[in-house]
């Protein structure tokens, strides 16, 4: 529910550190056009906030407004260099875009924002094919075309947790789900939730809930999910416990109805997440994000050294050379075939471009990333016999770990 | 709640969820606000604990001392440092001064236990078990290593005991899991050991030593180990008493039976044994390498 200025005025004089409140009231203040004001607000969350990129983005949407393009641009360098900055939640193009189109007449800033010209989308997810069907299938579908799914008695919504070795595209895939569902998405960290005082994670976590209903159709996506939803049993304190009950409370939706809110997760180790985060209704469909296989590796070879300088390079050969490696590995092998090539022209050789030979014999410095994961995944088909685990059983085998 | 406490807080719950890095982070905020705060100093070696860098935890549990003598975080911090590093002596003088401080401190006389049966001495372990629950009945470490050795002494009726008051404190805790494995295998119960060993593994996949009592109970469940249940339950006992009755016994019978069924018997102890030496080790690779 929207809170109206005075309401946000008096609970911010109630507790000045409630981010959530803070950034509610600096877009208010936004939507009146009142951007001096806005950007006192939004200045204010980046000293008390300043490791996350939305107080520094909130703040050159006021300068853009206030006609200061210059501290505008600095702003959003310092929200690029944040961890949780996305390039969905930059304004495609801000003022100035608004005011070409204004003579246009009907066209309105969200509609200029739903545009997203730098939304990912499940084209431009490498390899996955499989996966990326069922997704479709399973989780967008039902989403897009609610009508028709509920002449079969499914509904849209609900949960779904992305989980596999780190580096391998979840959260990728999760905002290419986004994109596909044509819904908002609001992606949500630990730094987002997690909070120093007592009861505020909880209230963090209800104003995430209410702000993806508000804007339903949503996608609301939730990275290491673990953290959030550690599993009780393990916890030695109540305030871990608290939260995962006020998550459960969210999801179940018996207060609130969460129909048109998709519900992402992502997570490197499934196995903390709590177990009644996983039964029917809360995250019941649980997705297996692997490495990318051969075919996939070649291809991100392929793009990613598009704009180097290399010689003839036959992709498939390398990505055999590097079996289990996840996307952010394949970047590893790649700075470290160029960090080779400038090491040998700063050292007196002629400068000659990147060659297969520099990308095989850096894939074989490398320690595939995904490999501590998968061992450990093993353990639990091997010998715990989980049977939850099915995917990534075929995984194992199929790739000869099992 | 100040700043900072608010800070130690969120540190503490971040190692709680396994993000040392991301409480690392915190660490260095909450060190701005005040360097010398020795709870601080005790969460940032913890936290370098955590990602198992020993010496640096060691440094800041003495700098968290050298602030606040005494500090109990500190010397509890110090003491699983050096235990973690096998320096049992060094943790030992440690844990010797929070008893001197504190004769009656169920944790230190814990921890001293713990230390103890890491170095196998048990009578002491166990009267220190006992004061400590004498103490404080309701002492989840204490209550543990009561249990523990009540198995490793063969009292399987007293860790049974002991098991059933874990479970009714705190059924769901990992801890009381592991004891309830121990026990059962003790008590020779490998089926149950073994499920709540699995349920365990789902939890902890990543715990070797968990992986390894698992296929442990699951080698002793195995039916190819149906005809050595005696050596695996009496142990090395067992083996020696069935020497003895193998060579009695043959000499006992050589009056009465055949040469021919002497000798088949003979021949059947004696597959026996060899089967008792390489049985076990072959299923235990068997198990390993391909699952179960």
């Amino acid at each position: 529910m929207t809170r109206s200025r005075p309401e946000l005025e008096r609970a911010l004089a109630e507790d000045p550190f409630d981010l959530v409140t803070r950034k509610e009231y600096a877009r208010a203040l936004e939507d009146h056009g009142e951007a001096a004001a806005a950007l006192r607000q939004w200045e204010l969350i980046c000293r008390q906030q300043p490791d996350s990129a939305a107080g520094f983005l909130g703040a050159m949407r006021c300068h853009h407004a206030l006609g200061a393009p210059e501290q505008a641009a600095a702003c959003l360098r310092e929200a690029e260099a944040k961890q949780d900055f996305s390039p969905e939640t930059k304004p495609a193009r801000p003022a100035p875009a608004l005011q070409v189109l204004a003579g246009g007449g009907d066209v309105r800033p969200a509609e200029v924002l739903q545009l997203r010209p730098s939304a990912v989308r499940f084209d431009d997810v490498i390899g996955h094919a499989a996966l990326k069907k069922i997704l479709e299938v399973r989780i967008i579908a039902p989403f897009v075309r609610p009508g028709l799914f509920a002449r079969f008695g499914k509904r849209a919504g609900g949960g779904v947790l992305l989980y596999g070795p780190p580096g391998c595209g979840k959260t990728l895939i999760a905002r290419a789900i986004a994109s596909e569902c044509r819904a908002s998405f609001l992606a949500v960290g630990i730094s987002e939730i997690l909070d120093m005082w007592l009861g505020r994670s909880e209230r963090n976590l209800a104003a995430v809930f209410d702000r993806a209903r508000e804007q339903r159709p949503a996608v609301l996506f939730f990275d290491e999910l673990d953290a959030l939803a550690f599993s009780r049993s393990k916890a030695h304190t109540d305030h871990t416990r608290t939260l995962v009950n006020e998550f459960l409370n969210q999801l179940d939706g018996v207060a609130h109805d969460n129909q048109g809110v998709l519900i992402l997760a992502a997570t490197n180790m499934p196995w903390d997440v709590d177990p009644a985060m996983k039964r029917p209704g809360r995250f019941d469909r649980q997705v297996f994000v692997p490495p990318p296989d051969d075919v996939a590796r070649a291809e991100m070879f392929r793009v990613k050294l598009a704009d180097a300088p290399t010689g003839t390079i036959d992709f498939m050969r390398v990505a055999r050379a590097t079996p289990h490696c996840s996307g952010a590995d394949v970047d590893g092998v790649i700075e470290a075939a160029k960090e080779r090539v400038l090491t040998e022209i700063l050292g007196g050789g002629p400068e000659r471009p990147i060659a297969e030979s520099d990308l095989l014999a850096a894939a074989k410095d490398l320690q595939p990333s995904t490999l501590e994961w998968l061992r450990t995944a093993r353990n639990l088909v091997k010998y715990a016999g989980d049977g939850s685990y099915r995917d990534v059983e075929d995984y194992l085998k199929s790739a000869r770990l099992l | 709640m100040s700043e900072l406490h608010g800070l130690q807080h969120q540190i503490g719950r971040l190692l709680e969820v396994g993000r040392p890095r991301d409480a690392r982070a915190l660490v260095g905020k909450a060190l701005a606000l005040d360097p010398a705060d020795p709870d601080t100093l005790c969460l940032a070696g913890r936290v370098e604990l955590a990602q198992e860098q020993r010496g640096e935890a060691e440094r800041r549990a003495h700098e968290a001392l050298a602030r606040a003598p005494g500090h109990d975080g500190a010397r509890s911090l110090l003491f699983d440092v050096l235990l973690a590093d096998k320096r049992h002596a060094d943790a030992e003088e440690v844990v010797l001064e929070r008893l001197r401080d504190d004769p009656a401190d169920p944790d230190a006389l814990a921890d001293y236990a713990q230390l103890l049966v890491q170095v196998f001495q048990l009578d002491k372990a166990r009267a220190l078990v006992a004061e400590a629950l004498r103490r404080a009945p309701d002492h989840p470490s204490a209550q543990v290593l009561d249990a523990v050795l009540h198995v490793i002494r063969g009292d399987d009726l007293a860790a049974a005991d002991r098991l059933a008051r874990l479970v009714a404190a705190d059924p769901e805790a990992a801890h009381v899991a592991w004891t309830a494995m121990l026990v059962l295998g003790e008590r020779g119960h490998h089926r149950q050991a073994l499920e709540i060993g699995r349920q365990l593994l789902r939890r902890s996949p990543d715990d070797r030593e968990l992986v390894d009592a698992v296929i442990e109970q699951r080698l002793a469940s195995h039916w190819s180990m149906i005809p050595l249940w005696p050596l695996l339950r009496g142990g090395w006992v067992a083996s020696a008493i069935l020497w003895a009755v193998a060579v009695f016994g043959l000499i006992l019978l050589r009056p009465f039976v055949s040469e021919l069924a002497l000798l088949g018997f003979a021949v059947l102890y004696l597959a026996l044994m060899l089967y008792s030496y390489v049985g076990p080790p072959l299923l235990r690779r068997w198990l390993r390498w391909r699952g179960f």
